[in-house]
């Protein structure tokens, strides 16, 4: 039998689309959460502040692994 | 990067928990489902609405698909929402998610969906169904028609909007599939890929909703105002 979800691969989250810094700082943190919840607070129960943080270390994250032709 | 969300915030687009509720379909909200998303955002554009099974086990219960759709999947949020077999539909993200992928190019009623480029340009429905020959409930088939008729009333689309996943990507998709046996008053569910269109297929269906046709019964949860807005 077919596992939970057992059709989605990976091709079926392809998409060229840019990457949205906050949407990818929120993914990022959420997994974090939801793997650990006890000391890692989910995107939204960050501060504006932190949010931007984050936000800015994905802006950088990305812009490095462009540059190698990984991004 | 897309800037359509679909938890309100987006003017002309209206939240799609009041969408579904106004169709008269059960529904559950998943927490954080406003600003769930995959990694590029909002919608770019939204042009349509794919059609997915799980092939999941039919044993498997809504609760624990629903997690591994909204949060345990290592490419969650799959889809935007799931419908379960009692038909309640599970809304878990308001922005692009993660269930076309490679595919495509499409031509819909307001513009075409590039080549592979359907999450971020379509909505995504996950039908929790093992893809091997589980009949479809009749109430999760009044469901799915009921909440496509009115998500293209609501988002200014049509009922042809509504693809399979396997029209957006024939060489390695064959969902929806039908049961065994047919579910009575929805003769393309019966074991093969769902026809989408030509008359008896779930296209057809949702115009015949949309349009408040004798055979739904269904005449109150259109969205009129919406469906009359130019895209």
């Amino acid at each position: 039998m077919p596992g939970p979800i057992g059709d989605m691969t990976p091709e079926d989250a392809f998409d060229p689309d840019d990457i949205d810094p906050e949407a990818t700082a929120r993914i990022f943190m959420n997994i974090r959460h939801n793997l650990a919840p006890e000391g890692h607070p989910n995107y939204d129960e960050l501060s504006a502040e932190e949010k931007a943080l984050y936000a800015f270390v994905i802006i950088l994250l990305l812009k490095r692994l462009r540059e190698e032709g990984t991004g | 990067m897309g800037s359509i969300w679909l938890d309100g915030r987006s003017g002309a687009y209206p939240a799609l928990d009041m969408v579904i509720r106004s169709a008269g379909v059960p529904i559950k909200l998943y927490s954080g489902w406003q600003t769930r998303s995959r990694s590029s955002g909002g919608f770019t554009q939204l042009l349509g609405i794919v059609c997915h099974h799980t092939a999941s086990p039919s044993s498997q219960g809504f609760q624990s698909c629903w997690d591994y759709l909204a949060v345990g999947h290592p490419d969650s949020p799959v889809a935007n929402m799931i419908l379960g077999r009692d038909g309640t539909v599970g809304v878990h993200a308001a922005g692009a998610s993660n269930h076309a992928g490679k595919g495509g190019p499409w031509n819909m009623s307001r513009g075409t969906v590039p080549l592979d480029s359907a999450n971020s340009y379509c909505i995504g429905i996950e039908a929790q169904n093992d893809g091997v020959g589980e009949n479809w409930s009749p109430a999760m088939m009044e469901s799915y028609e009921k909440m496509c008729a009115a998500m293209c009333s609501a988002y200014g689309l049509q009922a042809s909007d509504c693809i399979a996943h396997r029209e957006w990507a024939p060489s390695r998709k064959i969902d929806p599939w039908g049961g065994n046996q047919a579910t009575a008053g929805f003769v393309y569910t019966g074991p093969r890929m769902w026809p989408m269109r030509g008359g008896q297929g779930f296209c057809d269906g949702v115009a015949r909703r949309m349009s408040g046709g004798p055979d739904t019964g269904d005449e109150d949860f259109v969205f009129p105002w919406f469906a009359t807005r130019s895209a």
